[in-house]
């Protein structure tokens, strides 16, 4: 097989995305261990980028009785040679079929993921439905923000983990291990006995506890990430430094789900930062959260990094401040090194609106953060709104026009060079927010809001970019599914979709015609 | 500055050029060793390559130059970057140069690549020894490669071949593979890089 791949992977682009053997990866021998495959069903560069992966495959790892390896959505070109060849999907670190091991966990952070989920099952040769699997297959289980409604993959996931996954994780392969030699039947019923385990068929979704870390100083930090051949998207050393987030705004998924909100000790984040940086090299260290400045010692940890990465000319970056909380001090400290750009979400265009949705930021509030990232030295300004909220009026679209021209007038006021790029997105309501019963605006509504948008917002320094109007329905129609859902998520695939957050892939004709296919 | 060389090996062929930069921009990085950076907004270390190594090739002999802001022991660099470097990267030596040296890609004129061959391919070497001409299309115009091909010889189940490789051109991986093409049993390495 080996000799096989080498052959194929001369003839793809980007080879280095299949061929593992990065600084820091784990390669251990097979034997007797419980063998794990951690997949992003994504791009490799998109995969690599999610700190979730990298901190269970950490966690796996450092267990001498298991072993995690990589496996990641391949690129089309490369499938069509790996379905030409009857090559089996592998994973990066020993190029083993993926069906050779015990435990297959995706991570599902996006709806639009989903068809490649099934895409690369069928490229296994692992079979679609989990009523077709037996124990001769691996355990199929899933994790992430979209279990938040694990509906729509239910017919073709064993077992979903609702909640926190560092140390539901070992429990599952602890169970797994336990269960071996008894029918697989019998495993998904233990594994259901797992707080933060939702096993199809088995317990009531209802019924199913969240799993939350209570203290995450307690999880075993990676402080030697994997660091990549090739450029990813977050290329960088990440560090979660605070868990759930103090505000409340209603359309956030990430914010009603992630509860109570939890931090990491500054000494922790420093030494993290510090330990990190000595064992991977990268130029830059990123401090995340959903809030950052909710972070009560954000100050305090941004002056002692600074301090200590400046002369090794390492940037420090803090996406997801609140505009309200920037002030001139922080911003020296995030652009000691690198110039970088300034990011805030106002997500709606007028007062009126942002009360509604709970989002606690007033219109001087965010001039004030633009002008201060601007004499900062931060010249492009990206600011995200959201259209379709509930309530929402034409007044409040001609509003986020009217914000962004008076932030583009206050920030050209103080440095000529900025630019803003007012990015907006479509309001897809979620399970478990205070907006899951909302309706989602259908797609002539999105059209209209995007034209108008388009006619208003021209200004030689404003940029407006948005979403995929088909792409978001398609997120609505799976973030609010049902089982039923997941035959129409099947027939899209079986028609050919996948990399459905790929614009140059993305079809909506075909899912328009899964859908009514399956209400006819 | 320091000058050293480098092996490609095996899985390494799949990186390209831009990658391997920020690899060693990385690892002189993790060493701590006091590398010279560059002025401005982004401030970089002051590295410098030989000529491309063409992706899928392996090489024995890649050439880098690394600026430092103080006497580094070469030794200690060597030990230092090799330390912490993935699989299939070796540093075969380091060395201090003189800092008023001409550019590595300043200096090479030549690379010697070789790879592994199935059958005679005698004849095919005479014929391009022979000709004056070996057109390729480049930018969709034809281009002589003839003249860039300085020495050509078969060693058993090698094929040894001798290009120009400076400032004023060099052979593409794709023009040296498709010489080849149908006996090629491996992938090509380079093997030396020379001044002359």
């Amino acid at each position: 097989m080996r000799d096989q791949i080498e052959r194929i992977l001369s003839s793809v682009t980007k080879p280095a995305r299949y061929i593992g053997n990065e600084l820091n990866s784990i390669r251990k021998p097979h034997d007797n261990k419980i063998k794990f495959a951690l997949a992003y069903p994504d791009t490799y560069e998109i995969g690599m980028s999610n700190l979730g992966l990298q901190i269970l495959y950490h966690i796996l790892n450092k267990r001498p009785d298991m072993l995690a390896e990589r496996f990641y959505a391949p690129w089309t070109d490369m499938e069509e040679k790996m379905r030409e060849n009857s090559l089996p999907l592998f994973s990066l670190e020993s190029w083993t079929p993926v069906k050779d091991f015990d435990i297959v966990g995706f991570s599902v952070q996006n709806e639009l993921t989903y068809t490649n989920i099934l895409n690369m099952l069928e490229l296994a040769h692992i079979p679609l439905y989990r009523s077709e699997r037996d124990g001769s297959c691996p355990l199929i289980i899933a994790g992430g923000a979209c279990t938040n409604n694990p509906e729509p993959l239910s017919d073709f996931i064993d077992a979903f983990v609702i909640g926190d996954g560092e140390e539901v994780i070992l429990e599952i392969a602890d169970t797994y291990n336990n269960c071996r030699g008894i029918p697989r039947s019998a495993l998904l019923g233990s594994l259901s006995k797992i707080e933060g385990v939702y096993v199809p068929g088995l317990n009531g979704l209802g019924k199913v506890k969240r799993r939350v870390v209570k203290d995450i100083n307690t999880i075993d930090y990676p402080t030697s990430p994997i660091v990549p051949f090739i450029e990813i998207v977050h290329d960088r050393a990440t560090i979660e430094i605070m868990r759930g987030c103090p505000r409340r705004c209603k359309f956030c998924q990430a914010g009603a789900v992630n509860k109570p909100v939890r931090m990491l000790r500054p000494e922790k984040v420093i030494e993290i930062a510090k330990e990190t940086v000595k064992n991977t090299g990268f130029e830059e260290v990123s401090l995340v959260s959903l809030s950052s400045s909710d972070y009560p010692h954000l100050h305090e940890v941004a002056a002692e990094l600074g301090r200590y990465f400046a002369p090794k000319r390492i940037s420090l970056s803090l996406p997801s401040l609140r505009a309200d909380t920037l002030n001139e001090k922080l911003a020296k400290e995030m652009l000691s090194v690198r110039q970088s750009g300034f990011t805030i979400a106002p997500e709606a265009g007028t007062q009126r609106l942002r009360d509604h949705i709970c989002k606690d930021l007033t219109e001087e509030k965010i001039i004030n953060s633009v002008r201060t990232a601007v004499k900062s030295g931060s010249n492009r300004i990206k600011l995200y709104f959201m259209i379709g909220l509930p309530t929402e009026t034409d007044d409040d679209i001609k509003g986020i026009a009217d914000l962004a021209y008076t932030l583009i007038k206050e920030a050209r006021s103080i440095s000529t060079r900025a630019k803003i790029v007012v990015n907006v997105s479509t309001f897809i309501p979620k399970k478990n927010t205070p907006f899951e019963n909302e309706k989602m605006i259908n797609l002539e509504a999105i059209k209209k809001k995007q034209e108008y948008l388009k006619e208003n917002l021209r200004h030689k320094s404003m940029e407006l970019k948005w979403h995929d109007r088909g792409m978001s329905t398609i997120e609505g129609l799976l973030s609010t599914g049902t089982k039923e859902t997941g035959k129409i998520l099947l027939r899209a695939f079986r028609s050919g979709c996948k990399f459905d957050n790929w614009a140059e892939h993305f079809d909506f004709s075909r899912w328009e015609a899964a859908i009514a296919a399956h209400t006819d | 500055m320091q000058r050293i060389r480098i092996k490609y090996k095996k899985e390494m062929k799949f990186i390209g050029h831009l990658d391997m930069v920020r690899l060693w921009e990385r690892a002189l990085r993790r060493t701590d060793l006091p590398a010279a950076y560059s002025e401005g907004f982004n401030p970089r270390q002051k590295l410098s390559f030989g000529p491309p190594l063409p992706l899928g090739f392996t090489s024995e002999c890649e050439l880098l130059d690394i600026y430092f802001e103080k006497w580094v022991n070469p030794e200690q660099t060597k030990n230092l970057l090799s330390s912490t470097l993935p699989k299939g990267i070796e540093i075969i030596e380091a060395g201090n140069v003189f800092l008023a040296r001409a550019s590595i890609t300043a200096e090479i004129k030549t690379a010697v690549y070789s790879a592994d061959v199935s059958g005679d391919i005698s004849e095919k070497i005479s014929e391009v020894l022979g000709s004056k001409e070996i057109i390729v299309q480049r930018k969709e115009k034809d281009f002589n490669i003839r003249p860039m091909i300085k020495e050509l010889s078969q060693s058993g189940n090698t094929v040894n071949i001798a290009v120009q490789c400076d400032n004023f051109g060099s052979i593409k991986a794709q023009e040296l593979t498709g010489m080849f093409k149908e006996n090629l049993t491996g992938t090509f390495r380079r093997i030396a890089l020379y001044c002359s």
